[in-house]
């Protein structure tokens, strides 16, 4: 602890400076207890070993939305995927005020939506097989989600339209305010409530049928 | 009335005014006793929840994934790093020089920090503030960043302009990573989800519009190229970004040391041997003061964000506190502020992350201790360390009071008072759950119990006047059932209709009064302060008289219902639907007529030179304030004599020492009392403070007492002081953290101030991950998370009623102290 005797007595002003010094000698202190704001301005100063431990820390939730929303696993972790490489890649964007949660959630949500639109006729397809009582997803063995109730859950989803698969997953799963989604989808607020209503009771009504 | 529409159901849970009033109202009143109409909007609440819960995924899908993105980074530098010669000698020179500046800072300017900074002079300020190096980033790291990325963010000039001796560690880090890329990066076992080939990948480059929060994001160009110079507002922008970063840098950097440091604000963490214990900021003390870590935490800022809090709300210079007098305690029965926070996010006020912010609180963390079985209550005193450092400092103690799980020897007849606000906005679900609650009471009286009813709108009116409920309780509950709402509501005459029908009611001496006053907090007529309310609540326990508030209705606004129970040393809850009433009342009434101690009085006398810095949650009483408290303890003297046939032993009032007095305490609780002392150079032993309990002991129906005295010994160096710190007494000191930093946050949300409420968030957080870090606790990790949660709501601005929050927050705070 030789490190103690350097604190000398010395002013506040003084001691702003002291820890770069310091920080030289001391040892790492383990990223997992950073918060999102320091592991992406770590990430910012090239970082990678930090900017894995972001990725580890809302792969779940990334890949939970990005699934449900385009009701189908391999895709969504296409978009996950493409999510995270964005994100470094723009890294410089970012501007920690503590918003790290919904700047990704907004990520995922517009390229979730480019993936919408970019798979256009495959999705009818697939909505048409949907239709016809056949689960639109691949082979669950081959899915990374493996728990029986999310696949159930994903396979009621993929009943679903598209809209109201994206609204309920921006309600439920991005947690997304009625006006934030009104934004979103430029529909009004008011009329979105009944919409996610009759969405909900959709899916409720295919979960009964897929369990 | 018949089920209403489905679809009303959702929308009225939903919220946002699509149903008007009168609508709301009716669906309300139905959903709150329909059964049917419950169990469709729990189905609907399933399957929300449903979508709210990510995929599980294993450690190993989890790292696969992690693995599949690196590498796809990897793979797309690689395609389009520009000028990768440039590259790769900036990536070789710059940890080079990092290191040769490193290692000249560590031989020749530490030694000169050490040399000068212990002669304390001005001199030695002088030579550190040349020598230091600047806080900004260092413009090697950006160049590099520039050269290798051409991203790098703009500069204002004056940072780069700042010679720089060394860059910092995290840059040198960063190069240090291009060198000799980790396992993960370099392509680990990624059996099933291996990196799609690299043409699917550029899709993510077609589209990067400003993500929708991105706050006030310029039009950078792709891959965040810095913006034109002559564009000022981008310039400023960029700036402003800058700063940020810096101050998440040096925030970062100040966690390293803090605890070496006394930096306002920074978090304990030493430099190589992990978490400080709190204890442990004695180390930083030194002639100019006695900062300590403590004192840090406490001002709790960090340099970042948070430093634009207002200085009122920083640290201060600690100073000895009066340890002489009566002291406010944070034990409170009843749990109405949770419910109503409950209650306020189901309806989607509050996203439901928030909820589990305060699902635990109150939930005891101080010491474990085994419930005492010959009395009622037992006393636990502990230090934060065993031993004290040579040259004294902050040290804290925790005294802690756990009761009895056995029930008392007899239960004494009670009168209840019901005080009931029929005013026109109660009208709706409020009514009817008061109704109900009103019927639910009087069934679980029993016949030789007293009971009155007094409803209150504009005036007040005795409806039930005072009798035994014996063969009275089917009018009664025929009387509650005509209540209908309407009309002003004037507490005040309420509340003295009922106590005027407590107090007539007093025909045996050893029985047991409550006034209950359910009601949805919002008087508009009489008295509205809640202070002047609490003095009738007040005044009433001097005769003995007890009073209990409940909360009902989706307006409920809790200030006033919980000051007049404070001082009327009854419970306070809130009903959040009909469903819980009965468990409510139950509880009640059981706490108010099974205390197992009355005129519970903790008195603590500091030893020799030992100061008190703060007690934590409470603060000293003023005259007035210790005077009700005197009067209580009187109060209770006189009721224990009476009721239990306990001797008075309270006829004195002894000066002298902290005073907290608990006016009754329920069966099977715990509470700590936390303090702050600081101990004074020594180099043998220590009375550190002698700690006297006394208290009404309803077991066994005596006064009973005990007498502790905390003597601690001086440790031959601070390193042996700090290795005897106590676990237990660390944790206690996060959950008074936690509940400090929650009740200023909620006064900074009542007045709209959300850009400090997420600072002060954000640095809790931080704070109790470390510490669950560092003490392995799993419970101190759930606080972190839930403190998370809570700052992501906030950040979002998804609070719509920051008063009420505000508040219900302050209370979650003081459960956090118990």
């Amino acid at each position: 602890m030789e490190q103690v005797a350097l604190v000398g007595p010395m002013t506040s002003s003084e001691r702003q400076s002291a820890p770069a010094v310091m920080t030289a000698t001391s040892g790492e202190r383990r990223l997992s207890s950073y918060d999102d704001d320091a592991l992406m301005v770590r990430a910012q100063d090239g970082d990678k070993e930090a900017y894995e431990v972001l990725i580890g820390r809302y792969t779940d939730l990334v890949l939970a939305v990005a699934t449900r929303f385009l009701a189908d696993p391999d895709a969504g972790r296409d978009v996950a995927q493409d999510v995270f490489l964005e994100l470094w890649l723009s890294r410089s964007r970012y501007v920690p005020e503590g918003r790290f949660k919904g700047y990704l959630t907004t990520l995922v949500l517009n390229r979730c939506r480019d993936a919408t639109r970019r798979r256009g006729s495959e999705q009818r397809r697939r909505d048409g097989l949907a239709a016809q009582g056949q689960p639109p997803t691949d082979d669950p063995s081959d899915s990374v989600m493996k728990d029986q109730s999310s696949q159930q859950l994903n396979q009621a989803l993929g009943h679903l339209g598209d809209e109201d698969r994206q609204i309920l997953v921006m309600r439920y799963g991005m947690e997304l305010g009625y006006d934030d989604i009104a934004k979103e989808t430029g529909r009004p607020a008011g009329t979105l409530r009944s919409r996610v209503f009759h969405a909900l009771r959709k899916l409720r009504k295919q979960l009964e049928g897929v369990s | 009335m018949s089920c209403p529409e489905e679809l009303d159901l959702f929308l009225l849970r939903e919220g946002g005014g699509e149903l008007s009033e009168e609508r709301e109202r009716e669906v309300a009143e139905h959903l709150a006793s329909c059964p049917d109409c419950q169990a469709k909007m729990a189905e609907l609440q399933g399957v929300a929840d449903a979508l709210a819960r990510p995929d599980p995924l294993t450690d190993g899908q989890r790292a696969a994934f992690v693995a599949d993105v690196v590498k796809a980074i990897d793979a797309k530098e690689e395609k389009t790093a520009p000028a990768a010669g440039l590259s790769r000698f900036w990536s070789v020179t710059v940890p080079i020089t990092a290191a040769v500046c490193c290692g000249v800072m560590a031989v020749v300017v530490m030694p000169m920090f050490f040399v000068l900074g212990t002669r304390g002079s001005d001199e030695a300020v002088a030579v550190q503030s040349a020598a230091r190096p600047p806080s900004a980033e260092p413009v090697f790291a950006t160049t590099v960043e520039e050269a290798e990325e051409a991203e790098a963010p703009v500069m204002d000039e004056a940072s780069q302009n700042q010679a720089a001796p060394a860059p910092p560690p995290s840059a040198a880090r960063g190069r240090a990573f291009e060198l000799a890329p980790n396992a993960t990066g370099s392509g680990g076992a990624t059996p099933s989800h291996a990196a799609r080939p690299s043409g699917r990948l550029q899709a993510a480059k077609r589209s990067r519009g400003a993500p929708m929060r991105s706050p006030a994001a310029p039009a950078e160009g792709d891959l965040g190229r810095g913006g034109s110079a002559d564009d000022a507002p981008a310039a400023r922008e960029a700036e402003r970004r800058q700063r940020l970063r810096e101050q998440v840098r040096e925030r970062v950097r100040r966690g390293n040391l803090g605890a070496l440091q006394g930096q306002p604000g920074s978090p304990t963490k030493s430099l190589s041997q992990g978490w400080v214990p709190p204890e442990a900021g004695m180390i930083g003390s030194n002639s100019t003061g006695d900062r300590s870590v403590e004192d840090v935490l406490r001002g709790g800022r960090y340099g970042g964000i948070a430093s634009r809090r207002p200085m009122a709300t920083a640290a201060a210079q600690p100073t000895a506190i009066d340890p002489n007098g009566r002291f406010a305690t944070t034990y409170r029965p009843g749990r109405g502020h949770l419910a109503r926070f409950e209650k306020t996010m189901l309806q989607g006020q509050v996203p439901a992350p928030a909820l589990a912010l305060v699902a635990e609180v109150g939930r005891g963390r101080g010491p474990a201790i085994d419930p005492p079985t010959e009395r009622a209550l037992a006393l636990d005193l502990r230090s934060g360390l065993g031993q004290l450092p040579p040259e004294g400092g902050p040290v804290h103690v925790a005294i802690t009071l756990r009761s009895t799980t056995q029930n008392p020897t007899s239960r004494p007849a009670i009168g209840v008072h019901l005080v009931m606000d029929t005013s026109g906005s109660m009208s709706g679900a409020a009514i009817n759950d008061a109704r109900m609650a009103a019927q639910q009471l009087v069934s679980l009286l029993q016949p030789q119990d007293r009971f009155s009813l007094i409803s209150y709108n504009t005036g007040a009116t005795v409806v039930i006047p005072d009798g035994p409920v014996g063969s009275r309780r089917p009018t009664i509950i025929g009387q509650i059932n005509s209540l209908q709402a309407g009309g002003g509501t004037n507490l005040e005459a309420g509340l003295r209709e009922g106590y005027e029908q407590a107090r007539q009611s007093r025909s045996r001496e050893d029985s047991v009064q409550l006034v209950i006053v359910l009601s949805d907090g919002q008087p508009n007529q009489g008295v509205t302060d809640p202070w002047q309310l609490s003095e009738h609540s007040a005044a009433a326990f001097q005769t003995g008289i007890e009073t209990t508030t409940i909360g009902v209705g989706d307006r409920y606004e809790p200030q006033v219902m919980s000051t007049i129970a404070e001082y009327g040393a009854g419970g306070y809850y809130y009903l959040p639907d009909a469903s819980t009433i009965e468990q409510v009342l139950r509880a009640e009434l059981d706490v108010r007529t099974n205390p197992v101690a009355r005129g519970v009085e903790l008195r603590v006398r500091l030893g020799d030179g030992v100061e008190l810095l703060e007690a934590y949650g409470s603060r000293r009483l003023n005259e007035a304030e210790a005077q009700r408290v005197r009067a209580t303890e009187v109060a209770i003297d006189h009721q224990a004599a009476h009721r239990d046939g306990i001797t008075r032993d309270r006829q004195d009032d002894r000066e002298g020492g902290m005073r907290f007095f608990i006016p009754g305490f329920a069966r099977d609780d715990q509470h700590t009392i936390l303090l702050r002392l600081r101990a004074p150079a020594g180099s043998s032993e220590l009375n550190l403070a002698d700690v006297e309990l006394r208290y009404k002991d309803r077991i066994t129906n005596s006064n009973q007492g005990d007498e502790r005295q905390l003597r601690l010994t001086y440790a031959g160096n601070r390193q042996a002081a700090i290795s005897t710190s106590d676990a237990d007494v660390r944790r206690a000191v996060y959950a008074f953290r936690t509940g400090h930093a929650l009740t200023q946050v909620s006064g900074m949300l009542t007045v709209g101030d959300q850009d400090n409420a997420l600072a002060l968030l954000y640095e809790r957080v931080e704070m109790l991950r470390r510490a669950a870090e560092e003490l392995d606790d799993a419970t101190l990790r759930a606080d972190a998370e839930r403190l998370d949660s809570f700052r992501e709501v906030v950040a979002q601005r998804r609070i719509h009623n920051n008063l009420m929050l505000g508040s219900m927050l302050q209370r979650a705070g003081t459960g956090f102290m118990r």
